[in-house]
């Protein structure tokens, strides 16, 4: 059931953007659609800051895969916490289970979502079927969403320990919408100066929401990166994988510090009791 | 089965909560802590369940260190007071899920736990809608319901009326003569006489004597 509800969420918003996007271009590859839903339109668009309403809308899938998983391990600690964790002998084995389940949600989740959009745009648009690299692209869009999502949803989970769940969204929220915002700023000076210049290349890959864009990457494979990497940016699509893995690798191994070694059973910050 | 707590301390906020406290518990006898509110004896279960971290000090079950060996007893049933349950599901449902964790009994016995104390088990409504006696009986359920080694509970007959009370006190010396070690926290005066084959005084988060009964 747990896995449902991700699933039902993930089409629903794979058919909205799909319909959204209907009518918006006669031919595609199906690469493209894979990009779009990759921030493609955000990629050194030049815009300003009414771009952070439009990044905000197309994040909002992200937003609702992190508000309902979000509490999944945080919940235990609330209402019957005290019955639930005086049965779970090892409590690590417990919370790497909770964390696996968390990471497969959001992967299940993205892929769902996707896969909706897709057969959408198969529908509303004469598709040229570009597997091989539409396939590479879309293993690299799941697993840099996935692990972006899983990030943030853990955060939430283990912040909201300390701040109850609604100041555990809005730090984590807090946190992302931040990224959006330096993102839009700086890329709109590297907008006007991209030719020619390396230091704001180099600052946009330290802002974490650049690592979602992936029509400004680069990749080792040639056909892939004639599809991408439309500046000829040296931001390959590996070091954006890598990156996003130690950050959950290194969030997930503080998750288990944290859960392992604090009494948190002793105060219940939801209710009180 | 043999608990035993050598010196422990625990302190919050500089305030000594539990204060070098030494015991040593066996199974088949029920154990009484006696003591005015905030003398300790909710922190001392917490402590003794694994529930809680302590400064110092050790906790064994059966030779196997709390927090170094096990996190919590292996098998252990618990009542703590203000610990709820799950609220938006139906009282079978709440034991379901916890009884899943481990996956010791089937759901026959969580049926027979929640007949056991009074309640019916294919009542279909939240939690939520439950009196607090019930409520509190439901909490006796899951506490007995895997017929646990250890059994802590802290004022299980709390909100409970005279028949309820002595249904509870009943199953507590029916799970004493099956062999589990049984803590009952209590400011009812009655249950410990009547149950307790031991009790402890505790003040200020201390032991400051003990008891036999026959």
């Amino acid at each position: 059931m747990r896995r449902w509800k991700y699933i039902i969420f993930a089409v629903v918003f794979g058919l909205f953007y799909g319909i959204i996007y209907t009518g918006t271009a006669n031919e595609m590859l199906l690469s493209d659609i894979v990009l779009k839903m990759g921030f493609s339109e955000f990629a050194l668009c030049g815009g300003n800051a009414s771009y952070i309403g439009k990044i905000m809308l197309c994040f909002f899938p992200s937003v609702i895969f992190q508000v309902i998983s979000g509490i999944e391990l945080y919940r235990h600690f609330c209402t019957g916490s005290v019955y639930y964790f005086s049965r779970c002998i090892n409590r690590k084995k417990w919370y790497l289970k909770e964390i696996t389940h968390l990471y497969i949600d959001s992967a299940v989740y993205f892929i769902f979502l996707s896969l909706s959009f897709i057969t959408v745009m198969e529908f509303s648009a004469d598709i040229h079927h570009n597997f091989r690299e539409a396939i590479w692209l879309y293993l690299y869009y799941i697993v840099i969403f996935s692990l972006w999502n899983y990030f943030f949803s853990l955060l939430l989970n283990l912040t909201a320990l300390y701040f109850r769940s609604n100041g555990g969204f809005a730090i984590s929220l807090g946190i992302q919408m931040f990224f959006i915002s330096c993102y839009v700023f700086f890329q709109e000076k590297l907008y006007n100066i991209y030719e020619g210049t390396t230091d704001s290349v180099r600052l946009m890959k330290l802002i974490p929401f650049s690592h979602l864009i992936l029509s400004w990457h680069s990749s080792n494979n040639e056909e892939i990166d004639n599809l991408i990497n439309i500046y000829g940016i040296d931001f390959n699509l590996n070091l954006s994988v890598i990156l996003l893995f130690i950050a959950a690798v290194i969030i997930s191994f503080a998750g288990m510090i944290i859960i392992e070694k604090t009494d948190f059973i002793l105060t219940n910050k939801e209710t009180g009791g | 089965m043999k608990l035993i707590a050598e010196n422990i301390v625990k302190t919050i906020k500089k305030k000594i909560i539990l204060d070098n406290i030494s015991l040593e518990l066996e199974s088949g006898n029920i154990y009484g802590f006696v003591g005015r509110n905030g003398c300790g004896k909710t922190m001392l279960f917490r402590a003794l369940s694994g529930l809680m971290h302590i400064d110092s000090g050790r906790i064994t079950i059966n030779g196997q260190v709390l927090h170094k060996d096990i996190n919590v007893p292996p098998s252990i049933g618990l009542i703590i007071e203000n610990a709820g349950l799950y609220n938006e599901f139906s009282g079978f449902k709440n034991l379901k899920l916890l009884a899943d964790i481990n996956k010791k009994i089937s759901d026959t016995e969580i049926t027979k736990a929640i007949s056991d104390v009074g309640l019916d088990p294919n009542d279909k409504r939240p939690v939520r809608k439950y009196s607090l006696g019930m409520k509190q009986r439901l909490i006796i359920a899951q506490a007995i319901m895997e017929s646990p080694d250890i059994i802590m509970l802290d004022e299980p007959t709390n909100a409970l009326d005279e028949r309820g009370v002595k249904l509870i006190r009943d199953i507590i010396l029916r799970e004493k003569e099956r062999g589990a070690l049984v803590l009952i926290a209590s400011h009812n005066k009655e249950d410990i006489e009547i149950l307790a084959d031991r009790v402890y005084y505790m003040d200020g988060g201390k032991i400051v004597g003990d008891k036999d009964y026959e």
